[in-house]
């Protein structure tokens, strides 16, 4: 009895084991990639804009709604289309991670989770810039689903926009391109009936860049730096125009100085 | 055969060293590593608030006491960098007892931190060699780590000065600054799993002697970390068009 339960959990061993070789390990996209401009697929010619997405358009003035031009996010799926610097990519068995530092912009990281968790409730869900993602691997290619996405954010610098019912489908996969080798492509369809007629599907590729960093954004360090110095100029034209004066008090006009 | 003179301390002594290697036998990183993966909260009842007297060199005392002179006194809506949604640099975002929680991912060959305060990630190669220090000072410096059993030895240099020190009316920061970081994983007394983090900021130019800090974080695995929208309430006056609720924006 004994020995026939011995062997029982010996064979169910061996076939865990076959069973772990012959499920294919996903490939690892760990690393720092570059987006390649040239092998990425533009937005298309004539967007497909139902009528009320058409009018947010045509308003968009980059001055006043550029939600960058304010140190706010980029945003999903803006991030990864953006090809405005280096990704990198974390990965564990149950998440990828996707990290952008884009140029004096500040961090942001799209978190995919691959086991399984469920979506908030309907009730209790809240639009993020970054959205909630949920992933799978299908194969070689990591299938991610991205959803609850602030329509606050824009897809790209000439200000298309979407609703809050964006959904964002992405098939992250490695290939080979002759000239550059190993690449990491990225094939997006953008699902936002409210806003297009028809989905938007783009592509966008990344190549490895072991040497690349993703520097520090500071994104409000100008505005920090120009308001301090705009009132350090005021303070000491006001201790120039009253000689003597050696700091304590800040001059009235300084403060407003600082201001304008 | 001689008689040996101390025995008994001859067998202690033994018995303590096999213990020492049996301990660090026992020693898996790897596990620890495990237990440290997720989402932590500050512990601000069992952690170190900052000393209200730093031990000063006389040079930075008078540095200090001569920008306040000048520049006195510090208005936080003007000087201070980290109202204007500059990031405070390190060890800001692992001294911080407000309940802003950080995520830990070990990865091979690093741990990396995302904090939701600033949005900042703090990327820790372990048993790397050196750095090559090209790079401009960052908020989070350049960081190193190394396994002491099942201790994560983090050291980290090359801080910037802005967000920290005197503009904001602190004491200055030098470029000796050099941040040293004991993590590790224990149980609090309520039995509940607990990060600690031992930290210890030496800055030989400004202060006298180290500054240690006692850090513990409290295991919260049903918490994601948020999005951290400083510039937040400008963005909003600019959709709205009302004044900002924050008087020094408007």
């Amino acid at each position: 009895m004994r020995a026939s339960g011995v062997l029982a959990l010996l064979l169910l061993g061996c076939g865990l084991s076959v069973a772990r070789a012959a499920a294919p390990s996903p490939p690892d996209l760990s690393g720092v990639w570059l987006p390649v401009e040239q092998l990425a697929t533009p937005w298309p010619a004539k967007l497909p804009l139902t009528d009320a997405a058409a009018q947010r358009y045509a308003k968009f003035h980059p001055d006043r709604d550029e939600p960058a031009g304010f140190c706010m996010p980029l945003g999903t799926p803006r991030n990864t289309l953006a090809g405005t610097g280096p990704m990198e990519v974390l990965q564990t068995s149950d998440r990828v991670y996707f990290i952008f530092q884009p140029n004096l912009l500040n961090a942001e990281t799209r978190r995919v989770y691959l086991d399984g968790r469920s979506r908030a409730a309907e009730e209790d869900r809240i639009p993020t810039w970054l959205g909630s993602s949920r992933g799978r691997w299908e194969g070689g290619t990591l299938v991610a689903e991205t959803t609850d996405l602030e329509p606050q954010a824009i897809l790209n610098a000439q200000g298309l926009s979407h609703g809050g019912a964006l959904v964002v489908r992405e098939r992250w996969q490695l290939s080979r391109d002759a000239k550059r080798g190993e690449v990491l492509v990225d094939e997006l369809t953008l699902v936002d009936p409210e806003s297009f007629t028809t989905p938007i599907a783009l592509r966008r590729v990344f190549v490895r860049a072991p040497d690349a960093r993703l520097a520090e954004g500071q994104c409000s360090e100008g505005l920090w730096i120009d308001r301090l110095w705009r009132h350090r100029l005021a303070e000491h034209a006001a201790a120039r125009r009253a000689p003597g004066t050696t700091g304590g008090d800040r001059p009235a006009d300084a403060a407003g100085g600082a201001r304008q | 055969m001689k008689r040996l003179r101390h025995p008994p301390a001859l067998l202690l002594a033994a018995l303590a060293m096999s213990v020492l290697a049996s301990v660090q036998a026992w020693a898996d990183p790897a596990r620890v590593a495990r237990d440290m993966n997720g989402v932590w909260l500050p512990d601000s009842r069992r952690s170190d608030r900052a000393p209200s007297q730093l031990p000063l060199r006389p040079e930075a005392a008078e540095a200090q006491r001569r920008y306040r002179e000048t520049y006195g006194p510090v208005d936080p809506t003007i000087d201070d960098a980290n109202a204007s949604c500059i990031t405070e640099p390190m060890p800001y975002p692992v001294r911080l007892i407000a309940q802003y929680p950080f995520e830990i991912l070990f990865t091979t060959g690093r741990m990396t931190m995302f904090f939701e305060i600033y949005g900042s990630v703090r990327r820790i190669p372990i048993g790397a060699p050196p750095a090559v220090l090209e790079s401009l000072p960052t908020a989070m410096g350049t960081s190193r780590g190394h396994w002491e059993g099942d201790v994560l030895v983090v050291e980290t240099t090359r801080l910037r000065h802005e967000g920290a020190g005197l503009p904001s009316g602190d004491p200055p920061v030098s470029n000796s600054r050099r941040i040293v970081e004991r993590w590790s994983i224990g149980t609090d007394e309520e039995g509940k799993k607990q990060l600690r983090n031992d930290m210890t900021i030496e800055d030989p130019v400004v202060f006298t002697a180290p500054v240690s800090y006692r850090m513990r974080y409290k295991w919260s695995p049903d918490i994601e970390v948020g999005e951290y929208l400083c510039q937040q309430d400008i963005w909003d006056q600019n959709l709205q068009g009302q004044p900002s609720a924050v008087p020094w924006r408007q």
